[in-house]
């Protein structure tokens, strides 16, 4: 456990340091990498400061759609980790796979619909994540941005809503941009 | 100084009360002090610790989601406290947001943080505070504050300090103010008990109203002081009581030395007095052996013996009475009398020495006859003392005086002269016994000086008083009797020696050793036709009683063989001489003997020298002197 939130940390400073001092063109592919690596650590995080309205199964699922690299991390993040004594498992899904059994489902960049993916995720009750620019008027919850270089997220609340599901007040405090009813 | 204020009661209890107060403040003092300190680091670190543990929830999703900017507001909130000088949160990175109370100086961070936990450097308290996301350790906040526990401790002690004093004065008021109600008795005690050695007044008391033991103290004290006062003013009166009795036996000293100084010279004079007879009488005797066969030669020296002896025997009466006035034996009957018959009876006494002297007599009684109540002898023994002293002190020639007049139911007699007088000084004295006005061996007259003494007595004795006037030395004298007057006689009283009835003969027994008396007088009562039986000895005299039997006995008390008191109890026990009549003839005149005599069965008592004329009146019937059974 300790181990593990070293090597996160190792992974989120390193990533912070590139972002800081690394030029952008030179290291664009390095970027792209540690990029992956903080959605994914990210994702794993959301889940600590969501409540959600069904029941709980005794396991978490994250459905990672169109993001295998996300996924991978994201096992990897996963792997002996638990988020209010829950163990946590990904699944990588293709366009139009089910979304039952899902806490939470990442969308990629790469979707081509991702409204269809998001609306059912709505209706399921799923935490849903994207990284596009228009992921909330797309329906998303939760939406990745690079600002500064930095990896931000933004947050619709209606979608949450919508979505059944409740963003902690504390999640909303490190939030880049915070999307209020009326929207 | 101090030492003289601590002496007192007042300055120790006050000095008390001051430090137990002290040693309790100080005491509290340093426990609340350290308690204090203990307590100030706790809260600090208390405190400290939640600001952290505030900081490290409000910055876990900061931390986690690598927002720096918010984390950075986060710690800014501690602006609040301006005590935390700077705070930060590190990452595993290192430095993540840091904050500085001051945006002028720039702290100073550590690189690293350090161990989770508070530690205390100089001035400053710094606290590492773990943050935990989702049961993780994702960061360190770490908080320096000021930490001034020294100023802190400054100040509370000098608060203490303060309250400290502020109680000590305080206390020390109280102290001054409750320790007058000990003190104040006590002050009093000490002062009344300097008063009291200054003054010697043991009636000043302590007035206290205090309780308990103080008032125990107090209520002793003062009955301390009572008893001392009892019994120093019963030592002040008993010194009173010994110095008067002192003065009483000094006075009586002098008294006696006085009385022992006027004893020696009336020795001196009586044994002159005595003498001067004898020469007289010697001569008397020498004259009748030369010239036995001259009648009127032996004549003149009979007269001039007896006169002499007369004035021997009344020169022994006057010493009888001096032994009777100093054992107070001195009596006198009380019968009625008239003030003539007892001034013709002086007047019988002293007429032939005024007129061998040339003094011419006046004498002037009221014409109404005064009826007294006393003893007619004596009587005549006064006024014939006074009329003595009056011949004896007047030159020759001189003018002598007695006149009586009623004055308030009283008569006053006065018996004047116109001798020597008496100096003012002596005035009362003379009536002392063996005074005389002139006490010279060489004075021309004689006395033994008690006819003064002896007056006094008498009227005293008869309820009456006696003075002497005199304008002086030269000047004549007049002594003033003042008598009690019988208004109503009871009746007169038959002439004292009665009607001489026809004289009787009688068997009489004569006992005396003395033979010339005895035979002297037997031969003058046998030549009178009486039967006399004569004894010289108390067995002869008995024996001559029981066969002559006799109607009287005069029995000498000095009798050889048998005395007269064990001779007069025999005869008492002889029945057949139970109707004699015994007759004490004796040298012993006082009362004691008379009553001695009496008791042995004598009815009568005669003192010697007996006159023949005192026998012949018993036999006529007289009972003067005889004891109150016949």
């Amino acid at each position: 456990m300790r181990q593990t939130s070293h090597i996160l940390a190792r992974i989120a400073a390193s990533l912070l340091l590139a972002l800081a001092f690394c030029c952008a063109a030179g290291a664009a592919g390095q970027q792209q990498n540690l990029e992956r690596s903080v959605k994914a650590a990210f994702l794993y995080k959301f889940l600590g400061y969501v409540e959600f309205a069904a029941e709980l199964p005794p396991q978490l699922t994250v459905g990672v759609v169109g993001a295998a690299d996300i996924a991978a991390e994201l096992s990897q993040i996963a792997v002996g980790r638990s988020v209010n004594g829950r163990p946590i498992a990904v699944k990588a899904l293709r366009e139009g796979d089910s979304l039952a059994g899902l806490q939470l489902v990442f969308v990629g960049a790469d979707v081509q619909r991702p409204a269809q993916v998001l609306r059912s995720a709505q209706q399921g009750g799923v935490l849903s994540v994207t990284e596009i620019d228009s992921g909330l008027q797309q329906g998303s919850v939760i939406n990745f941005r690079l600002i500064e270089d930095r990896v931000r997220f933004e947050v619709s609340l209606p979608s949450a809503e919508k979505s059944n599901v409740k963003l902690s007040s504390r999640l909303l405090s490190v939030a880049w941009q915070v999307q209020k009813g009326g929207q | 100084m101090l030492r003289r204020h601590t002496g007192t009661v007042r300055g120790r209890l006050i000095l008390m009360a001051l430090i137990t107060t002290l040693v309790a403040l100080v005491t509290t003092s340093v426990c609340m002090l350290v308690y204090d300190v203990k307590a100030f680091q706790q809260n600090w670190v208390d405190d400290l610790t939640t600001q952290a543990e505030i900081v490290a929830t409000m910055s876990a999703p900061a931390v986690s989601f690598n927002d720096p900017a918010a984390a950075r507001q986060n710690l800014a909130l501690l602006r609040v406290k301006p005590q935390i000088r700077s705070a930060a949160i590190y990452t595993d990175a290192g430095l993540f947001a840091a904050y500085g109370l001051s945006p002028l100086e720039s702290p100073a961070f550590p690189a690293r943080p350090g161990n989770i936990g508070y530690s205390i450097k100089g001035g400053s308290m710094i606290v590492y505070h773990p943050i935990i996301d989702n049961g993780e350790r994702v960061g360190t906040v770490y908080i320096n504050s000021s930490y001034r526990l020294w100023d802190r401790v400054v100040s509370y002690a000098m608060i203490l300090a303060g309250v400290l004093v502020f109680s000590l004065l305080i206390a020390a008021l109280v102290a001054s103010e409750l320790q007058k109600s000990i003190t104040r008795p006590l002050l009093a005690v000490t002062g009344v008990a300097r008063e009291v050695m200054q003054r010697r007044d043991f009636s000043l008391r302590v007035d206290s109203n205090a309780s308990g033991e103080i008032a125990t103290l107090v209520a002793a004290f003062n009955d301390m002081l009572g008893e001392v006062g009892r019994r120093a003013h019963a030592l002040q009166e008993a010194n009173r009581t010994l110095e008067h009795e002192m003065q009483v036996r000094q006075g009586a000293e002098r008294a006696l030395l006085l009385a022992d100084r006027r004893k020696d010279e009336f020795l001196a004079t009586l044994a002159h007095e005595l003498r001067n007879p004898l020469a007289p009488i010697r001569t008397g005797l020498d004259i009748m052996r030369v010239n036995s066969k001259d009648a009127a030669a032996v004549e003149r020296a009979r007269t001039i013996m007896e006169r002499q002896l007369k004035q021997m025997v009344r020169l022994v009466d006057d010493l009888l009475d001096v032994s009777r006035i100093t054992t107070g034996k001195l009596t006198i009957r009380h019968d009625h009398i008239r003030l003539r018959d007892v001034v013709n009876d002086a007047l019988e006494l002293v007429k032939p020495l005024a007129e061998a002297q040339g003094h011419t007599l006046q004498v002037l009684l009221p014409e109404a006859p005064v009826h007294l109540l006393g003893d007619a002898t004596r009587l005549a023994q006064v006024l014939s003392n006074l009329l003595n002293n009056a011949v004896k002190y007047t030159q020759r020639g001189g003018a002598i005086s007695l006149g009586a007049e009623m004055a308030s139911g009283q008569v006053r007699i006065s018996v004047k002269d116109n001798g020597i007088g008496i100096p003012p000084d002596m005035l009362d004295e003379i009536f002392e016994l063996f005074i005389q006005a002139d006490t010279s061996l060489e004075r021309s007259t004689a006395g033994l000086g008690v006819g003064l003494s002896l007056a006094r007595k008498l009227v005293e004795l008869h309820g009456g008083t006696i003075r002497a006037h005199s304008t002086g030395r030269g000047q004549g004298s007049e002594i003033v009797v003042l008598l009690p007057v019988q208004e109503e006689p009871a009746a007169l009283p038959a002439g004292p020696q009665g009607v001489a009835g026809p004289a009787r003969q009688y068997r009489i027994l004569l006992a005396d050793d003395n033979v010339d008396f005895v035979n002297s007088i037997g031969a003058l009562l046998r030549s009178m036709g009486h039967t006399v039986q004569i004894s010289h000895d108390g067995n002869q005299a008995l024996m001559a009683a029981e066969t002559f039997v006799p109607d009287f006995a005069f029995l000498d008390i000095g009798l050889p063989l048998l005395n007269g008191y064990d001779l007069a109890r025999a005869i008492r026990a002889r029945p057949a001489l139970r109707n004699t009549l015994l007759v004490a003839v004796t040298g012993w005149g006082q009362q004691k003997d008379r009553q001695q005599a009496f008791e042995a069965g004598f009815e009568g008592h005669l003192v010697k020298p007996v006159g023949f004329e005192q026998i012949s009146a018993i036999l006529a019937g007289s009972r003067e002197g005889f004891a109150h059974a016949v």
